[in-house]
């Protein structure tokens, strides 16, 4: 047995020894659920998480991430956002979970970690989606629109050839257009939709920001080109739909790794959401003369295509 | 982040003028554009790394932008027959002016009274002001006292100002207010942030046909603005056997709108809007109202206030205030008029559930009028109505819509304009469609109270109208069964009513001055309307509209013109095809046909012949250089074959029409 498995059938006992008096969840896990700030969004999935987790993790928020050197040692850091996970990962000397962070910007992130100093262990839970999840997502709401269209820049998280295989897998075509900068973007977007039949949003602050939302939503709509989005709060805007992991559901499976965790010794590996929520506007379908299926059918037909959604 | 924190202290001090900075410029006489240009772009990039937030784009709040005033009711669940006239259609159709594209509507007629007067009515009774049908800008409604009409030629409004019209065909008062007894006209304005960057073009042509227009507009971070200022001229129509027709006409206009959008859920949107410009009017054989100019003014200021609710629902308050002037003077004899409305609506839409949406609000309108020649005395009308529409979705296949408008019209009358209608889709791509409405017309001022009259030099008071008032509003009973069928898999849509509207109370003028109005006659209009679009590669689109109508009146008095069953054409026909080539070349066809006519207030030598025109117009599209500058050129011939046709009046000729645009995007 090697030293690594050695130490990890440690821990594992250590963690037995504590906990089996009660039940695996009775001992007094120490959480730090670190935020990158005091924003609403983040401060809501911090309440989520704690009404996920068990009464008997004691979880402490904590709002300031540059404060977290300061902070009584715990036994699991979950850091939500960027800003907190950079830094946890940096100056952690507990094992992190990093989450509400999209994948490519967490894959920078232990690759530029790679070699230096670093918390023990580090996993992820992806705050995006798994691009075959989003395509399986417009072939289940909009099986005749065949042109999907991506509108880019360097700032998007996306890739690219991954995204090229899988849509030729399905025998839909993307058009993706990159825009250089944002005095560009209206005249990159009239030129995409007058190609396309579908608009593909992808994580890009740059192009998808408060700001720009509600010309790119106009624009579709006035061409009649349904837009999909990326969360609940594009669908409220006025997108046809979005397929999302929702706080509750990133949540649960939080608890869920935390519970790995303390059965194994480690986290599992970085992954996306296992559960998703499939959101559907049928008032703006209704109004592009599309006719749409019910969510609960389309995120059924989801897990036929390929089972598990993924 | 070492590194990238020097590049930006490299770009900083490039911006700011550092050693390196002028030593490539002296070395590179372009270098300086270009530098600018990739300093702005790095430093760019240099802040929003700093601040950057990957998962920002998908945890963030973000306004309702597709809230439910925004979005358009699809044919298949609207309660009545509706044509939409969307941009490519206003392009495809070659019209310089509003009024004429509603000849892309099946049973709407279109015709001018003079050059500058426009006459756009539906399904019979229509005068010289067609008063029957709605008019709304954007919510703001443009049908005015006190002749009860819509100044078309005086909206401060240009054709690149539009982004849709609907036109509801049939009686819609609890969706869209009073006086839509045949009809509804809601023209929809270009959103505040849809233009970006600069638009200019100039148009010239026969007929004294001498347009131009720039528009500009910007989007910004919580504010978007559009502004619009044009020219248009023309000469009206060519000389006829019967008069030279002193109607040529210049109109200056200008608009503005704003979007401010402080927070996710509130927006405002701010109008204003002003038109001058001369009128011709008159005849050398119409003494005393011989050949001369009427100016004309029209302003408006607008504010809506939309607050998006969080289940979906929305509160939407709207005030505005129109003003419109006439000044009709020939020295010795006036005619001039002020007219001035103020209007507050309140709207709120609610989800009762998720298959039931109901909208219900109310309003307050003041209407005043100075006419001096017109009324004894300055008048005013006060009108207020309470108006609810609830769409009901009883199964994913049946829908109902049942709503009602309760108005007090201000001249001592109350009426309630109910209506429903079943909406069925027995297939994915059929829908049947049964609807029926009661609907009212309240007179207008000058019905009720008009005390018409001029004193004449050497003749003394003439007195053309004089109202004994007490008009009951005019009434409608609606029936239609709909049925459309959409093809998207063929590119095939059909939309298919008949109807039978009866009328009762309809209000017209007696036959020897000084005339009187009274609630004189009743009348059903029987017809059918079809339209067909079809759309073929990615290139072709083809319109084909018909109307056949069969009028009829038992008591229309003697002393009327002709019999009423002539008064409408009893066929018409409106096609338009339009094709885009390679090379950016587009073409389209227009072709208008009616039948025979003589209108209401029209004597039998004013009829109109069996009329056919065909427009065209061809245009292609290029690149001016890398910068996007875009550029058009277009050109237009209307009527090109060689018979002439009449409009409304028979001194009113058509002869052909050719004019050139050219505009630029930059």
């Amino acid at each position: 047995m090697s030293f690594s498995k050695l130490k990890k059938a440690a821990v594992v006992v250590w963690w037995l020894l504590v906990l089996a008096p009660n039940s695996c969840w009775s001992g007094d896990l120490r959480l730090l659920v670190v935020l990158s700030d005091t924003l609403p969004a983040y401060q809501s999935f911090a309440n989520t998480l704690k009404q996920s987790l068990p009464e008997s993790v004691q979880a402490i928020v904590l709002e300031n991430p540059d404060e977290i050197s300061e902070q009584p040692l715990a036994d699991i850091v979950v850091s939500v956002g960027m800003k907190a996970s950079s830094l946890a990962v940096s100056q952690s000397k507990v094992p992190v979970l990093v989450v509400m962070v999209p994948r490519t910007s967490y894959e920078e992130l232990i690759e530029q970690k790679s070699g230096k100093d670093h918390a023990p262990s580090i996993s992820a839970i992806y705050l995006d989606q798994p691009w075959e999840r989003q395509l399986n997502f417009i072939q289940a709401i909009l099986p005749t629109h065949f042109r999907i269209g991506i509108l880019y820049s360097d700032r998007s998280l996306i890739n690219m050839t991954f995204l090229r295989k899988e849509a030729s897998k399905r025998d839909v075509k993307l058009i993706t257009k990159r825009v250089l900068s944002e005095d560009e973007l209206y005249s990159a977007l009239d030129e995409l939709l007058a190609s396309s039949d579908i608009l593909l949003a992808v994580p890009d602050n740059m192009i998808y920001n408060s700001n720009n939302i509600r010309n790119i939503l106009l624009s579709c709509y006035r061409s009649g080109i349904p837009f999909v989005g990326l969360s609940q709060s594009y669908v409220n805007a006025g997108a046809i739909g979005a397929v999302f992991s929702s706080q509750r559901q990133l949540a649960d499976q939080i608890t869920e790794s935390i519970r790995f965790f303390v059965q194994s010794g480690k986290f599992p590996q970085p992954n996306y959401s296992r559960d998703f929520t499939v959101s559907l506007k049928p008032e703006v379908a209704r109004s592009m003369g599309i006719k749409l299926p019910t969510a609960d059918a389309v995120k059924g037909n989801m897990y036929d295509v390929n089972g598990g959604g993924q | 982040m070492k590194m990238q924190g020097a590049w930006c202290f490299w770009i900083d001090s490039v911006v700011r003028g550092g050693e390196m900075n002028k030593s490539i410029i002296v070395l590179l006489p372009h270098a300086r554009i270009a530098m600018s240009i990739l300093s702005v772009l790095a430093m760019n990039d240099c802040l929003a790394t700093q601040n950057d937030i990957p998962e920002q784009s998908i945890i963030q709040e973000l306004p309702v932008v597709l809230s439910p005033s925004r979005l358009h009711q699809p044919l298949s669940e609207a309660p009545n027959a509706m044509t939409v006239i969307d941009r490519a259609m206003i392009e495809a159709s070659g019209f310089r002016n509003i009024p004429d594209l509603f000849r892309l509507v099946p049973g709407m007629y279109v015709s001018f009274y003079t050059g500058s007067h426009a006459i756009v009515g539906y399904h019979g009774v229509i005068e010289q002001y067609a008063r029957r049908m709605q008019v709304l800008v954007d919510g703001r409604t443009v049908y005015m006292s006190p002749t009860g009409g819509v100044n078309w030629e005086d909206l401060p409004l240009q054709m690149e100002d539009i982004e849709r019209i609907e036109v509801i065909r049939g009686p819609a008062a609890a969706s869209y207010g009073g006086n839509s007894i045949q009809g509804v006209i809601s023209i929809i304005t270009r959103d505040a942030g849809a233009q970006h960057g600069f638009k200019a073009s100039v148009t010239r042509g026969n007929g004294g046909i001498s347009d131009a227009s720039l528009n500009f507009g910007d989007r910004g971070e919580t504010l978007d603005y559009r502004v619009s200022l044009g020219y248009r001229s023309d000469d009206g129509y060519d000389a006829s056997q019967f008069d030279v027709n002193y109607d040529d006409h210049a109109t200056r206009l200008f608009n503005l709108r704003a979007g401010y959008h402080p927070n996710t859920a509130d927006s405002l949107d701010v109008q204003f809007g002003y038109s001058d410009g001369p009128r011709g009017v008159g005849s050398p054989s119409s003494w005393p109202d011989v050949p001369h100019d009427t100016q004309n003014t029209e302003n408006f200021q607008q504010v809506t206030w939309l607050h998006s609710q969080d289940d979906g629902g929305e509160f939407r308050l709207q005030l505005y205030h129109i003003f419109l002037d006439e000044l009709n003077s020939l020295g010795f004899i006036s005619d001039n008029y002020t007219s001035t409305r103020d209007e507050i609506e309140m709207q709120i839409t609610s989800y009762i559930s998720n298959s039931n949406r109901l909208v219900w609000g109310t309003s307050v309108r003041r209407d005043r009028v100075l006419a001096p020649n017109q009324f004894l005395e300055e008048q005013a009308l006060h009108e207020t109505t309470l108006f609810a529409h609830d769409e009901w979705r009883i199964t994913p296949l049946w829908i109902l819509n049942a709503g009602a408008m309760l108005a007090n019209n201000g001249l001592g009358r109350k009426s309630v304009s109910p209506r429903a209608a079943l909406n069925y889709h027995f297939t994915k791509t059929q829908t049947l469609r049964a609807g029926i409405s009661r609907a009212y017309r309240n007179p207008s001022l000058f019905e009720e109270r008009s005390y018409y009259h001029f004193i004449i030099p050497g003749i003394g008071l003439v007195i053309p109208y004089q109202s004994s008032g007490g008009l009951y509003p005019e009434e409608v009973l609606s029936r239609e069964i709909g049925y459309l069928g959409e093809f998207a898999d063929k590119g095939y849509t059909i939309d298919v009513r008949i109807y039978r509207d009866q009328f009762r109370n309809i209000i017209y003028e007696t036959f020897t001055p000084p005339k009187d109005y009274l609630n004189m006659f009743g009348a059903q209009h029987d017809g059918l309307e079809l339209t067909s679009k079809h759309q073929w590669g990615d290139r072709n689109q083809l319109t084909v509209n018909y109307a056949y109508q069969v009028l009829r009146s038992d008591d229309l008095p003697a002393g009327a013109n002709g019999s009423y069953s002539s008064t409408m054409p009893r066929n018409m026909i409106s096609v338009l095809y339009a094709k885009t080539f390679a090379a950016e070349v587009t073409f389209s066809l227009g072709y208008y046909q009616q039948g025979t006519m003589v209108p209401i207030d029209r004597p039998d030598y004013d009829r109109q012949k069996f009329t056919r025109r065909v427009d065209a117009r061809i245009a292609k599209r290029f690149g001016m250089n890398n910068d996007g500058t875009e550029g058009e050129i277009a050109l237009v011939v209307q009527h090109p074959i060689t018979d002439k046709y009449i409009d409304y009046r028979r001194r009113n000729q058509f002869n052909q029409r050719a004019f050139l645009t050219v505009s630029f995007d930059f």
